[in-house]
This record gives structure tokens, C-alpha cells and sequence, in this order.
């Protein structure tokens, strides 16, 4: 996406059937709503049904959504963490594993691609262990580097709020990755 | 993020955050979803374009009049055919389907369900305008939120053509998913039995493809033979093809690689995937044992979706079976497998 308005005109393009403007809506944002929703749930297989759903949505509330604040990104973000509180409402069985069907790029070194794959599942499994809003706030600030305005929309808090939680988010994620680390090092013999 | 007073460690795990491995989309899944997406599109309520003759855009004042025109003129035609009925014999189906077939009649045309005529007489905005179904006017508009099921047109025939996705039965070319695994299992002469909506003049969007005879009466619309590929989490691969078998079915419990199954079901878009979701499944041999020289496998080279998505493990071909459907070769060769 060039600009907000070419944004707005794509939209409007959208609202009025345009195949492509919708297809190039989709493209713009798959990505970043695959990478929010594939922290937040349990498998790559729910992550890709909660994405495409987000997008079934986005088709279906099209006519109604209007720039009212809520920019179309946040918008979408709004829906997608709507279903994946939607999805831990209706299936509340524990993190399973995220990464067993995690793609794997050719182009990446293998030890690299490990190392990735490890901090992957590290994040994963502490952000997983944070009350849902933690795990919001933390996706959406610090990896879809969204306004305070834009997640205090999406989570329908003040931005008061929001700023006082990524504090207390970063300190129990803190927590919990210092825990995870000592685990990790743990069962490796390396103790001190 | 500026205004933020962030300590040392706050920083470092933003940092790490910002910095966190990104997870994508699989290009066969964003393409998936992408065709969700536009078949939703074209089978939905949203509106086309408003252009006038000259192709300027009209205004949504002018587009919302216009509706409201062609709501008024609907809703008296619709009184009309009501009164008419009411004085008159029902119509046959065929007379019904003529307000929605294009003009060029397709020869393999064969019949229309007394759904559609329900559905077209009981709520007539839904079938004879699509724009009509968003107009804010009409009472009986549906939410748009479910996909619509009702298909206005049955076909059935010998496919004459078939270039990827699209195939021609008499003189409809029939448009289907481009991924759609069926397209794996069918081939020029073989027996089609399609539902769908007419997206132009000729052209039908297929809702349903049907590859087994008489499909109209049973549950299955979709029959396939071959050996198991792979068992993956109660998921088996057949030709190529995901299938999943009802876990509480005590044949699905004893399957093993290798094993020659007779399977029908239906195919279900489950998130991005399609599975085809088993009714009946019969081990036509079990692994090891030789398969019926009724059956062969078929070569298709390269296939279109492992062409267009670089898949790994996609099947080049398929097995097929002469003479009877799936279910009943299944039975007879059930016999052959015992006597050896």
C-alpha cells in the first residue's frame, strides 16, 4: 500500500465488487494478519483458518466499515483478534506445538533457520503463558508496531490503558522468558 | 513508540519482539484463500460496479435510486406471477428455469431441483438480481454473511473439454475452483454432474461437482479408487488427495499404507485445505496384495496445482477402475481378494 489514499480508493473499489481491489486488500494485509494470529493460537492449520476467516469477514463488513479512527489495518486486526478469542472460547485445550508445519524457506541457512525456529517457539511459549491482552498488546505494539491509538481501538481500552499494560506485558513476558531460558538451560546440564 | 520511557530490559525485549521471527503464509494456502475469497465475491450480494453506458461512475445517490427502481419494477412483476398463479396451474420447473438460464440453452441441461423453484418463488429477490439482495429497501434482503447455497442450475454430461480449471459439457463451459482437488480426479469423457450459477452468458460457476452416477440421490458426490498414500493424524492421501474418514468407522481404524480403497464422500473447504470427508469407504485389498486388472493408474503429468504451487508429494496421476462405480467394483473385487 503507497499511501492512505490509494488505501481509501482501493477500498471503495472493494465496497463496490472490484475483484482486484479486494484481491490487492488481501495481499496487503495476509501477511501481517497470518503473523498476529499465528502467535496468538496453537497450530499453522488454525492460524490459516482464522486468516482466511478474518478476510471472509473483512468481505462480508465491508459495506458497513467507514474510516471512523479505525484505520482498515486495525480494522482487520480488530476482527482477527475477535476470532481468536472466538477460537480459545470454543477450544481451550493447552499450546500444542506452533512450528511443526512452520514453512521452511530454502533460501535461509539450516543452523539459522534452527536458531529461528527456536526463538519462534521460545516467544511463542511465554507469550502463551501471558493473559490474553498481554499477548495482544505485546504482538500488535511491538511486532506490528501499531499506534497506542490503534490497539487502544482494537482492544476497545483507553490508550491510558494501553500504555500502562505493554509495561506490565514486557515485565511478565520478561518474566517469562527468563524462566523459559533457565528451563532450556537446565535440561541442557548447563546449571551453573 | 517514541513517547514511551522504556527501560534497558523493556528495551531488549522489544527489541527481540521487533525482531521475531515472521511466519507466512504458505503460497498454495495464500492462494487458497485468495479463491475463497473471490468465489465469495462472486457468489456474494455485494453490489457490481455502478457505470452508466458511458462508463462513468454513478454516484451512490443515483446507484441507490436506481436499485430502489429496479425493486419497485421486481416486486410488481412479482405480484404479477403471484396473481397469475393463483388463477393458473403451477409452472413446470423447466418454465422456471428459463428466468434464470442464459439465452444459448445448453444441450446437457437436464433439470433444475424443485428447491430452486421453491426458493425462486418464495423469495424472488434472492435468485432473479443479485444487487437486489444489498438494496436497504427490501424487506426480505438476507444477511449477507452466509454463503449462498442455492444453485439455479443442474448439469449433467460427458466433458467434452477440460483445460485446468474450466471444462465444457455441450456448450457451457463450466468455471471450477481453480484448486479444487476434484480437478484431480476428473478428465475428458468422463460423467459430470455439476451445480452451479450462472456467472455470464454460458458460463456456470460450479457449486458441486459430481463424479459419481446418480449422485442426486445419495450423500457422496465425489468417488475415488486407489491405494493409501500416506496416514498423517487421521488424515490419508489418496491420489493425492487428503481424505478423512470418520474415526469411529471400523474399517478407517485397521487402514495401513498400501491399503486399496474404494472411498466416497464429499469435498469440505476446512480453513484453507479441502478434505474430502468420507461416507463410505471399502479396502478393496489390503497392502500387498494385487490390485484388480480392472484398475490402473493413469499418468497426468505435471499437475496443475503442483505446476502453479511447486507442491511437494502432489500426485501425477490417479488410479481408475473400469466398469463398475466405486462402491460396487469395490464389493466385487472384495470377493476376488477373499478367494485368493
Amino acid at each position: 500500500m503507497d499511501n492512505l489514499t490509494s488505501e481509501s480508493q482501493l477500498i471503495a473499489k472493494a465496497k463496490a465488487g472490484d475483484k482486484e481491489a479486494i484481491t490487492a486488500l488481501y495481499k496487503a494485509y495476509n501477511e501481517a494478519i497470518f503473523h498476529y494470529v499465528s502467535y496468538r493460537v496453537d497450530s499453522q492449520m488454525v492460524a490459516e483458518d482464522i486468516t482466511a476467516e478474518v478476510f471472509l469477514r473483512m468481505l462480508r463488513g465491508l459495506q458497513q466499515y467507514e474510516d471512523r479512527g479505525l484505520s482498515f489495518g486495525a480494522w482487520l486486526f480488530k476482527i482477527a483478534t475477535n476470532l481468536v478469542r472466538e477460537h480459545y472460547r470454543h477450544n481451550r485445550a493447552g499450546y500444542v506445538s506452533a512450528l511443526t508445519e512452520n514453512e521452511r524457506s530454502s533460501d535461509i541457512d539450516p543452523f539459522d533457520q534452527v536458531a529461528q525456529q527456536e526463538e519462534q517457539e521460545q516467544l511463542i511459549r511465554a507469550l502463551h503463558a501471558l493473559p490474553p491482552d498481554y499477548q495482544d498488546i505485546l504482538i500488535l505494539r511491538f511486532m506490528k508496531n501499531l499506534s497506542h491509538a490503534e490497539v487502544a481501538a482494537i482492544l476497545e481500552k483507553s490508550e491510558t490503558a494501553v500504555r500502562s499494560l505493554q509495561h506490565r506485558a514486557l515485565k511478565a513476558l520478561g518474566e517469562q522468558l527468563g524462566s523459559v531460558g533457565k528451563q532450556r538451560s537446565y535440561l541442557r546440564g548447563n546449571r551453573p | 513508540m517514541n513517547s514511551d520511557d522504556f527501560t534497558p530490559m523493556e528495551q531488549e525485549l522489544i527489541k527481540r519482539l521487533q525482531n521475531a521471527p515472521q511466519r507466512r503464509l504458505t503460497p498454495r494456502v495464500e492462494q487458497a484463500i485468495q479463491e475463497k475469497i473471490l468465489a465469495e465475491v462472486l457468489q456474494s450480494r455485494l453490489p457490481a460496479p455502478p457505470t452508466n453506458s458511458a462508463g462513468v461512475a454513478i454516484t451512490p445517490m443515483q446507484f441507490i435510486l436506481g436499485l430502489a427502481a429496479v425493486c419497485v419494477v421486481v416486486v410488481g412483476v412479482v405480484v404479477a406471477i403471484e396473481g397469475q398463479r393463483q388463477q393458473n396451474p403451477p409452472i413446470s420447473p423447466a418454465a422456471s428455469m428459463e428466468t434464470t438460464a442464459p439465452t444459448t440453452e445448453p444441450p446437457s441441461i437436464v433439470t433444475t431441483t424443485s428447491e430452486l423453484i421453491e426458493t425462486s418463488s418464495s423469495t424472488p429477490s434472492i435468485t432473479s438480481s443479485p444487487l437486489l439482495t444489498d438494496t436497504p429497501t427490501s424487506t426480505h434482503t438476507p444477511a449477507p454473511t452466509p454463503t449462498p447455497t442455492v444453485s439455479s442450475v443442474i448439469i449433467e454430461g460427458v466433458i467434452e473439454e477440460l483445460s485446468e480449471n474450466i471444462l465444457k459439457i455441450g456448450d457451457t463451459e463450466i468455471v471450477i475452483l481453480a484448486h479444487h482437488p476434484v480437478l484431480e480426479l476428473i478428465d475428458v469423457g468422463d460423467v459430470l454432474r455439476v451445480e452451479g450459477t450462472w456467472i455470464a452468458d454460458g458460463i456456470l460457476l460450479a457449486d458441486v461437482v459430481s463424479n459419481l452416477p446418480g449422485a442426486a440421490d445419495a450423500d457422496a458426490t465425489v468417488g475415488m479408487v486407489g491405494p493409501i498414500e500416506f496416514i498423517d493424524e487421521g488424515i490419508i492421501t489418496i491420489n493425492g488427495i487428503e481424505v478423512i474418514i470418520d474415526p469411529r468407522d471400523l474399517v478407517g481404524q485397521s487402514l495401513s499404507i498400501g491399503d486399496f480403497l474404494s472411498v466416497e464422500g464429499n469435498f469440505k473447504l476446512q480453513g484453507a485445505r479441502y478434505l474430502l470427508v468420507v461416507s463410505a469407504v471399502e479396502v478393496i485389498t489390503k497392502a500387498g496384495m494385487s490390485v484388480s486388472p480392472d484398475c490402473y493408474y493413469e499418468e497426468t503429468g505435471m499437475s496443475a496445482m503442483g505446476m502453479s504451487m511447486g507442491m511437494e508429494g502432489m500426485a501425477m496421476g490417479r488410479w481408475r477402475c473400469n466398469g463398475m462405480g466405486a462402491m460396487g467394483m469395490g464389493m466385487g473385487m472384495g470377493g476376488m481378494g477373499m478367494g485368493n
